[in-house]
């Protein structure tokens, strides 16, 4: 049985007039065993097989190779079903309409229908996801989960038919995103990844497909919990500014909100295994006086709409500036990766755009932000983009020459966080 | 919305409730008309205050509180929202209004307790939202031996549950007085004992350890007094002042603050001045609790020749009058006719218009003439194994400022 617990982290001293309260709420699953029931998980891999997958002929083959590797880790008794995507959502396995259970023989099955794949025709991912929805639907609920490999653009489609699935999606499973090579869209995969909770990521060198896709199985294995969501209460003069998860990864979650009553609103987090996160909460109170005490927010963790733990956000109004100056480490530290991830971004899009001071400028604040946070695989990504001449002050020049490659990673990968240790403010 | 056993959410915390639940299990609100009217609640009994002493000697004791008669919420309380004016069940277990989220007014944030010639009062100050400091005062023995126990505690705010590490040790520490002095043995040695049982009292509380806040700690002065001896004892920066009947005389300042500057001055190290400057100057380097590094508490003894007045305080009143100059013009400065709970109040009205920066707890006793032979003022200090220099050497483990 997993038991979550709650802990806030914030300097909760304001200075006199002060509205804005911000806290850091760690939120840590334990005792799952790492495993859900069998039954109760399903599984689905989505592979991009567009005409473009022949180019290289390798792409299409890794593509094969991996998912038939990620098969090898679905555990016996866990739902699954493939589907090679075109212009269209095409089932290859099971029978069109079904999901299989688990097992030696019907994974075997699965691997023999996906070596038969040949690449042709287009690509409309939101096609793709309609299919896994409509098929996750035939069974109980269940930890739903899916894999989308995708090697280029949605083109087949509308941005509104892609937008309109998501919609439709969300809530209803998880889907961690894949690019190969380098002829796909950063923006689009990132935008389907959120809507559906889950990760995204480059995988330039077909060769590493395998590795990744057996991973993200295994660790879609090790969750415990479905569908858990972050309730924040707050007073009736007080507004949520935002909510974003900020480790392991920063993931806005503000425009997620569900509202429960006048005052209280969840956030869905999805399926939880033994883990840790952290999020950052945002509320903007009205002031009191001098020496009073309010509470901001009571977040808490929602399974099956009870509520399994909570923390609670405080507001003090002292004119003691020693403790309403002081700002919260966790706070400041997950301030600073917010900022480290918006300013690669708007640094590599200013870069695309040509206009090459703003991105400068942007990335020099980006190299200067990883560096003294202790964010190596950041400071890393970016090297390949600009040379540092000093991180301390965030002095960068830009490389004449980027592979596609290193600036998609970089950008996929700016959300990646790294943690704090927690002391007091 | 008709019935409240139809809502599958609690209308003031948000918390899912099923059909048929009287209160919100997450706030206690009730969530019938019949639970309405019951006016009791789901929730947790009152924290803190009120529910203090285990005797009416304490100040916040039910006796100072009307009986409940309205509706009361989750946290027992039957006053509406000070801010926003919500009703009495929309204030959660935590003192929390759950309609504008402000923390409500504690029964703890003013107290007193007269028993004429001995008075105490606490109040909450202008700056923390809480009273973390605690008193205990009561008399003990025939009314012929003019028996008296006090003691008072500050809680140190970097703790967790201060204001209940204050009560408990105070309560605990006015245990072991009053049966002593109620007896016939050593005041001393009971002293010694008091703060040892406040230190227990405050190790048995549970807590959960946060990276942010120290476990429960707080500071501890008392004062046992019986046939006219006294004792004093302190673990901490509270402090005790002996003023006799002649102003003239001036006051004396009995403890020695456990403190960062006080270990300086004693040291040499530092002026007065220099160390009172210090950002540093108040963190204690003695206090109750789990982790303190020493918790004998020093003791003085005197057996004073005439009738005179005993002032125990916390640093919320003495901030405003540091040095023994100051305290003895403050002291100058009252209605010489003024009993000690016209003292006591007009203490603390001078600390809360000087700023009210900390909790304040003002304790006076006057202590009349001894039956028995006079003696000469006789002091001696016990226990002194807490010298300075290791007092000094505590910098390390120094605590915030309680």
């Amino acid at each position: 049985m997993t038991t979550f617990t709650a802990e806030t982290y914030q300097n909760e001293y304001l200075a006199e007039g002060a509205s804005e309260v911000n806290a850091v709420v760690t939120v840590t699953a334990a005792g799952g065993g790492g495993t859900a029931q069998p039954t109760t998980a399903a599984e689905i891999i989505i592979v991009d097989i567009s005409g473009s997958m022949n180019y290289p002929a390798t792409k299409m083959r890794a593509a094969q190779q991996a998912t038939s590797a990620a098969i090898d880790c679905i555990r016996d008794g866990v739902w699954f079903a493939i589907i090679a995507g075109t212009k269209l959502a095409h089932q290859i396995y099971p029978a069109p309409g079904t999901m299989s259970p688990s097992s030696a023989e019907s994974r075997e099955e699965a691997k023999q229908a996906v070596a038969g794949l040949q690449a042709q025709g287009g690509t409309a991912i939101g096609a793709w996801l309609a299919l896994a929805n409509e098929l996750f639907a035939t069974l109980p609920p269940s930890l739903n989960h899916a894999i989308l490999l995708t090697d280029g653009k949605d083109e087949s489609e509308t941005v509104d038919e892609l937008d309109a699935t998501l919609a439709a999606c969300q809530g209803r499973f998880q889907c961690d995103c894949r690019g190969v090579g380098t002829d796909w869209v950063v923006s689009e995969l990132r935008k389907v990844a959120s809507a559906l909770l889950g990760s995204v990521d480059i995988v330039a060198d077909p060769a590493e497909l395998t590795a990744d896709f057996a991973a993200m199985v295994e660790h879609a294995m090790g969750k415990a919990t479905a569908d858990v969501a972050l309730r924040v209460w707050t007073p009736q003069t007080a507004t949520v500014s935002f909510v974003k998860q900020v480790a392991p990864t920063i993931a806005e979650l503000t425009d997620k909100r569900v509202p429960v009553n006048d005052r209280v609103s969840d956030y869905p987090t999805g399926a939880w295994g033994d883990e840790s996160r952290d999020y950052h909460v945002c509320v903007t109170v009205r002031p009191g006086a001098v020496g009073d005490e309010m509470l901001a927010a009571r977040v808490s963790l929602v399974v099956d709409d009870q509520v399994v733990s909570q923390a609670l956000v405080k507001a003090i109004w002292t004119d003691d500036a020693q403790l309403s100056t002081r700002i919260n480490r966790a706070v400041a530290h997950y301030t600073g990766q917010a900022e480290l991830a918006q300013v690669i971004q708007e640094g590599l899009e200013a870069r695309k755009a040509g206009d090459d001071a703003t991105a400068t400028v942007k990335l020099g604040r980006a190299a200067q932000l990883a560096a003294a946070s202790g964010n190596e695989a950041t400071t890393k990504l970016l090297s390949k983009v600009v040379d540092v001449e000093d991180a301390a002050s965030g002095t960068v020049r830009l490389k004449s020459r980027v592979e596609d490659a290193d600036e998609m990673a970089l950008d996929t990968r700016s959300t990646k966080t790294v943690r704090v240790t927690k002391t007091a403010p | 919305m008709t019935g409240a056993a139809t809502v599958s959410n609690c209308p003031v915390c948000g918390a899912p409730v099923e059909p048929g639940d009287q209160f919100c299990e997450v706030c206690g609100t009730p969530l019938t008309e019949d639970a309405k009217a019951l006016g009791v609640s789901a929730g947790e009994p009152v924290r803190g205050a009120g529910s203090a002493g285990p005797e009416e000697a304490w100040a916040g004791a039910p006796q100072s509180h009307s009986t409940p008669t309205a509706p009361a919420g989750p946290s027992g309380r039957t006053a509406p929202c000070v801010r926003c004016g919500a009703p009495p069940e929309a204030i959660d277990v935590d003192g929390y209004c759950t309609v504008c989220g402000l923390l409500q007014p504690g029964p703890r944030d003013h107290l007193e307790l007269d028993l004429g010639w001995a008075a105490g009062v606490t109040d909450r100050g202008r700056q923390h939202p809480r009273n973390e400091d605690a008193f205990h005062l009561e008399l003990a023995g025939p009314a012929a031996d003019y028996g008296v126990v006090a003691v008072v505690c500050d809680g140190v705010s970097s703790s967790v549950r201060a204001e209940d590490a204050s009560e408990s040790a105070a309560i605990a520490a006015a245990t072991v007085l009053a049966a002593v002095v109620g007896g016939a043995g050593s005041l001393a040695d009971a002293t010694v004992h008091a703060a040892d049982a406040a230190n227990r009292a405050v190790m048995a509380l549970p807590w959960t350890p946060t990276e942010q806040m120290a476990s429960p700690a707080c500071t501890l002065v008392s004062a046992a007094c019986r046939l006219g001896q006294i004792a004093v004892g302190w673990v901490g920066d509270s402090r005790a002042y002996w003023l006799g009947p002649d102003p003239a005389d001036g006051i004396r300042k009995l403890t020695v603050d456990d403190s960062w500057a006080e270990a300086q001055v004693e040291t040499g190290r530092m002026t007065e001045g220099e160390a009172e400057a210090d950002p540093r100057s108040h963190a204690i380097t003695r206090w109750i609790g789990a982790d303190a590094p020493a918790i004998d508490a020093r003791v003085i003894t005197m057996t004073p020749a005439l009738p005179g007045r005993l002032i125990l305080c916390s640093d919320g009143l003495w901030n405003y009058a540091s040095s023994t100059e100051d305290m003895a013009k403050l002291l100058d400065s009252q209605p010489p006719d003024a009993t000690p709970i016209e003292l006591a109040r007009s203490l603390t009205s001078f600390a809360l218009t000087a700023g009210g920066h900390d909790n304040i707890t003002v304790v006076i006793i006057d202590l009349p003439v001894p039956r028995n032979e006079p003696t000469p003022i006789q002091d001696t200090e016990q226990d002194a194994q807490e010298s300075t220099e290791q007092a000094a050497e505590q910098d390390a483990e120094q605590k915030g400022m309680p």
